[in-house]
């Protein structure tokens, strides 16, 4: 590694911020990030659910709308998949919680959880009553290694296809919608797809 | 692209290549302290945040501002006494580098701009999961 800096030397007598603290200083930008971020998710980006009703809808209303859509697919795609194979509860449950989270911060509703395997009957038979999507259940693949590829495959997917809202989005939007694209990418990595 | 950069634009391009700067250095470190396939994937994010370090240094230099340079030496935020704390490092510096490209992301008035940012993003979150085994719900935008 030629033109790294040092490995070994220590770092240079106390010379203070700004250099210094550029590494420790992540903790900070966190913080602030944090911040932003719910700002962000609270605030002017959505418009939905607070402030001046339904007259004119915000810029990002749509756009929002849509992303809570993709990512209640997504969560459908998990629960399909961990109707099918209880045996990877262990693996899926944390990730799916995580597309949950996304699902409310776009505004949308977030199943609880998957049907218990045995109370199927009158759960999916109400959950067809109210939802037009719960009756074509998204298909999952028998084998559990198949399911977890086909998994990955479906957050791909849907972090590629938030492009073109992460283009139509008011920032604070925009920002959010990034950081559930990225938090879907890294999930496929887990479950084993290639990124 | 266009060399002319919004001021936030600038300022967002100006933390991350600040961050990278710092990853490199920090990447440094990680791969000195591992060994076989997980030192041969700290050498090759090594070289990416290297790539990307001088892809963002020639970006604000087109737009006639000055690059922010390296810093002589960073401290690190705990000290790394093996792999496990290595792996550690890596993931801390890339989630945050998730921050400042959410930032970017958000300061982007310009689509390609935002895409880049997103894109970037995106790798940090990809690489955090890889160093530390887990996902964040919401990558560069904190814990909600």
């Amino acid at each position: 590694m030629p033109s790294s800096p040092p490995l070994s030397t220590p770092v240079p007598a106390p010379r203070r911020p700004p250099r210094r603290a550029v590494l420790a200083g992540g903790a900070a930008l966190l913080l602030s990030a944090c911040g932003s971020t719910t700002a962000a998710r609270r605030g002017s980006a959505d418009g939905a659910g607070s402030g001046s009703p339904s007259a004119s809808p915000s810029p990002g209303a749509a756009v929002r709308a849509r992303s809570a859509r993709a990512s209640e697919a997504l969560l459908a795609r998990y629960d399909a998949t961990l109707t099918a194979h209880p045996e990877l509860a262990e693996r899926l449950t944390a990730l799916r919680s995580q597309i949950a989270q996304h699902v409310t911060a776009f505004g949308g509703t977030a199943a609880t959880g998957p049907a218990a395997p045995g109370t199927s009957g009158s759960a999916s038979a109400s959950a067809s009553a109210t939802s037009p999507s719960a009756s074509a259940a998204p298909r999952v693949p028998a084998s559990g290694p198949a399911a977890l590829r086909a998994l990955a495959g479906a957050a791909t997917a849907t972090a590629a296809a938030r492009h073109a809202d992460l283009l139509a989005a008011p920032p604070a939007l925009a920002r959010l919608i990034a950081s559930v694209a990225a938090c879907e990418a890294s999930q496929a990595v887990l479950l084993g797809g290639t990124a | 692209m266009a060399a002319r950069l919004s001021s936030t634009e600038l300022s967002a391009l100006q933390a991350a290549l600040a961050a990278e700067h710092a990853a490199v250095y920090g990447y440094a470190v990680v791969a000195a302290h591992l060994t076989g396939s997980r030192r041969t994937e700290a050498t090759a994010d090594y070289q990416a945040h290297l790539a990307r370090r001088d892809a963002l240094r020639e970006r604000v230099a087109a737009s006639g501002a000055t690059p922010v340079a390296a810093a002589a030496g960073y401290e690190l935020p705990f000290t790394v006494t093996g792999a496990a704390r290595a792996a550690e490092l890596a993931a801390l510096l890339e989630s945050r580098l998730a921050d400042v490209y959410a930032n970017a992301v958000q300061a982007g008035a310009d689509g390609g701009f935002r895409s880049d940012a997103a894109a970037a993003l995106s790798a940090a979150a990809v690489r955090a999961a890889r160093w530390s085994g887990s996902t964040q719900a919401f990558p560069g935008v904190g814990t909600p």
